[in-house]
């Protein structure tokens, strides 16, 4: 097996408030392999996107922020890596596209200067080599007379060119890891599957890894090797994707499913999972899933399960993965009738 | 661009004739006669104070004053001050160049407080730079000036006899020096509001997702804060400085009077105590065109700093 280009081990990440600590992540651990594209999945609030920003370091700083565990990139702790250091690899080998791309982008500076400010930053190339590497970027992610859009505003484009900005900006210096966080969540439904071809493409063709960060399974099931599922600031499933969907071995994943709209089975309707994720600063005892779960039992409000491996590259953090089977009958996650 | 700056123009006429016809009509409802005034306490016939008035117009009703004034006005004439014997023109191209540079002098030690200041408080929120601006807004906002400039005077003038007190020095670096203390009073007065405007906006802008973007490229803090971020947070601070820079036109005048200087406002302030009609009306114009034309400015600015208002309706 080859070394993993980024591992995550045991990230923890709090945040202190006045009355109580929100442990927005708790205990993670990930490992991104070369050329692969990893989703990392769960509902708002799992932590998925501060688990993202912290290897680019871009977690906020409010007060009362704690960070522990160890973040490895060629051997290098990105946790305590000195920030000049940081600087230098931000952008540069490890690059980062956001969820909205009209206030991902200054809205005062125009298109193309923002991703050659990129490129000099990185690449030391005057003004006008900037600006004709900026050109050929544009029309490498598809932008339609790249020369005229490069003098546009953000305001003055498409949702779908200004997230091919955003790409082109965060390709400019050949990144190893490209860390998408819901990058087509903005996007309408046309544009959404175009970005998404568009980022699969130019995976291939720059054999960068993706890590890919979504709520949407249909996203993961489209684009990636590899899936972990995140709830309450923990990975609680990590499979490659048709394992993962054949034979889901947590809960929580199984209820994701079952809430997922299936147009080819237009009979089954999504089925929510019944009540709402924990509140992190209060996390109940035991299993953090087990107050939502119609599979637990006395076991799970008391212990806190383990991360299991139950085949070759796929394991669950459930008392029962590979013990119980879980039943993927829809009705078993919501009380709602079913039509 | 252009077409903005000429439908301004167009609209300063109107406005500056309703601005100007307020103030002919305000100033007339101010108790006090003019001819008497500029008498004095003179012993004077009914005759000659009945021909005064007749010199000065004064005899006519307010309307017909009103009608040959508009003319007045319309061939760029301002009239002659009652008081003074000179054209109001003349007296307002005398006073001018000292307002001017007084304005332009604290307006710049207040962009040179305030900005740095408010950036450094924004970027490092909640730190002892951030409290000390915050006490130094407090402060500034409330001292008047006056009572700055009496401050200023006895430390600088009286104490340490380091500066001139009194009067706008004979060009060159003397005014330099004899400026300096109203402008720091001034600057000091007027960057306390700029500063808590600088701090607020550069937070606003700080807390915007594309910092992140500009953070996740790699730059350093240094060229997020100063180009990312700051160039956001101007918009609001050139709407208050511009009206600063506005007021201080006739602002100075408690300044001026501190420190003995002549500029527009006490030339204003002075006109009105001796019902100087012609003055007080020609002031009040020249100052509401250059108010208008510093909001113009206001708005060009906007335009160079954000392409969202741009008025060529380019897209």
């Amino acid at each position: 097996m080859t070394a993993p280009l980024l591992s995550i081990e045991d990230l923890r990440i709090s945040f202190g408030t006045r009355t109580s600590d929100v442990r927005a992540v708790d205990g993670v651990d990930l490992e991104i392999f070369p050329g692969e594209v990893l989703g990392l999945v769960g509902e708002s609030g799992s932590g998925k996107s501060v688990t993202a920003r912290s290897i680019m370091r871009l977690v906020p700083m409010p007060p009362g922020k704690h960070v522990s565990g160890r973040i490895l990139f060629h051997g290098d702790d990105l946790a305590t890596l000195p920030e000049r250091a940081m600087e230098d690899l931000r952008g540069s080998r490890i690059a980062m596209i956001f969820q909205d791309p009209m206030t991902f982008l200054n809205p005062l500076f125009t298109a193309g200067e923002q991703v050659s400010e990129a490129i000099r930053r990185h690449q030391g190339l005057n003004r006008a080599a900037a600006r004709a590497e900026t050109i050929r970027l544009f029309r490498e992610v598809g932008i339609p007379s790249p020369e005229m859009r490069y003098a546009a505003y953000p305001h003055q484009l498409s949702g779908g060119l200004r997230q091919r900005v955003m790409i082109a900006m965060a390709l400019s210096s050949r990144p190893e890891l490209l860390i998408a966080d819901e990058p087509t969540t903005a996007l309408d439904v046309t544009i959404q599957a175009q970005i998404l071809a568009l980022l699969r493409d130019l995976q291939a063709e720059y054999g960068m890894s993706i890590l890919l960060i979504t709520h949407d399974l249909g996203v993961v099931a489209e684009m990636c090797d590899r899936a972990a599922v995140m709830y309450a600031g923990r990975i609680v499933e990590q499979a490659p994707i048709e394992t993962l969907f054949d034979d889901p071995q947590h809960p929580y994943s199984l209820g994701l499913m079952n809430a997922m709209p299936r147009p080819d089975l237009p009979h089954l309707a999504p089925q929510p999972i019944d009540g709402s994720p924990p509140d992190m600063a209060h996390p109940p005892p035991g299993c953090p899933f087990h107050p939502r779960c119609p599979y637990r039992e006395p076991v799970c409000a008391e212990h806190v399960p383990l991360m299991r491996a139950v085949a070759q590259g796929h394991g669950a953090a459930c008392h029962f993965a590979g013990v119980k089977r879980f039943e993927p009958v829809a009705s078993a996650f919501s009380t709602a009738a079913r039509p | 661009m252009t077409r903005l700056i000429v439908t301004r123009l167009l609209t300063l006429i109107p406005l500056m004739f309703f601005i100007t016809s307020v103030v002919f009509f305000l100033i007339r409802f101010v108790p006090g006669d003019p001819a008497r005034i500029i008498v004095g306490n003179q012993r004077i016939t009914p005759e000659n104070l009945e021909n005064i008035r007749k010199q000065y117009r004064l005899d006519r009703p307010v309307l017909v004053q009103y009608g040959l004034w508009v003319r007045d006005l319309s061939a760029g004439n301002l009239g002659r001050s009652y008081r003074q014997r000179t054209e109001v023109r003349t007296l307002i191209v005398d006073r001018l160049p000292l307002t001017l540079k007084l304005g332009t002098f604290s307006f710049l030690i207040s962009l040179g407080i305030a900005l740095p200041l408010g950036v450094v408080a924004a970027v490092r929120r909640n730190s002892w730079v951030d409290v000390s601006a915050t006490v130094f807004s407090l402060i500034g906002a409330s001292s008047p000036v006056f009572f700055t400039s009496i401050l200023l005077i006895l430390l600088f003038a009286y104490k340490l006899n380091w500066m001139p007190a009194l009067g706008a020095g004979d060009g060159g670096f003397d005014q330099f020096k004899h400026l300096l203390m109203p402008a720091l009073a001034l600057g000091f007065s007027l960057a306390a509001i700029t500063t808590r405007i600088t701090r607020q906006a550069m937070v606003e802008s700080l807390t915007q997702d594309y910092i992140e973007t500009a953070r996740a490229k790699g730059l350093s803090s240094r060229s997020v804060v100063l180009k990312h971020a700051f160039r956001n947070a101007l918009i609001p601070v050139i709407t208050v400085a511009g009206l600063q820079f506005g007021f201080l036109l006739v602002g100075t005048v408690l300044v001026e009077y501190t420190f003995g200087l002549g500029g527009l406002g006490s030339l204003l302030v002075n006109a009105v105590q001796v019902r100087d009609y012609p003055v007080v009306q020609g002031t009040t114009i020249f100052i509401a065109a250059m108010f208008i034309l510093i909001n113009l400015v206001v708005d060009v600015f906007y335009g160079i700093v954000d392409p969202r208002v741009r008025y060529d309706g380019r897209r």
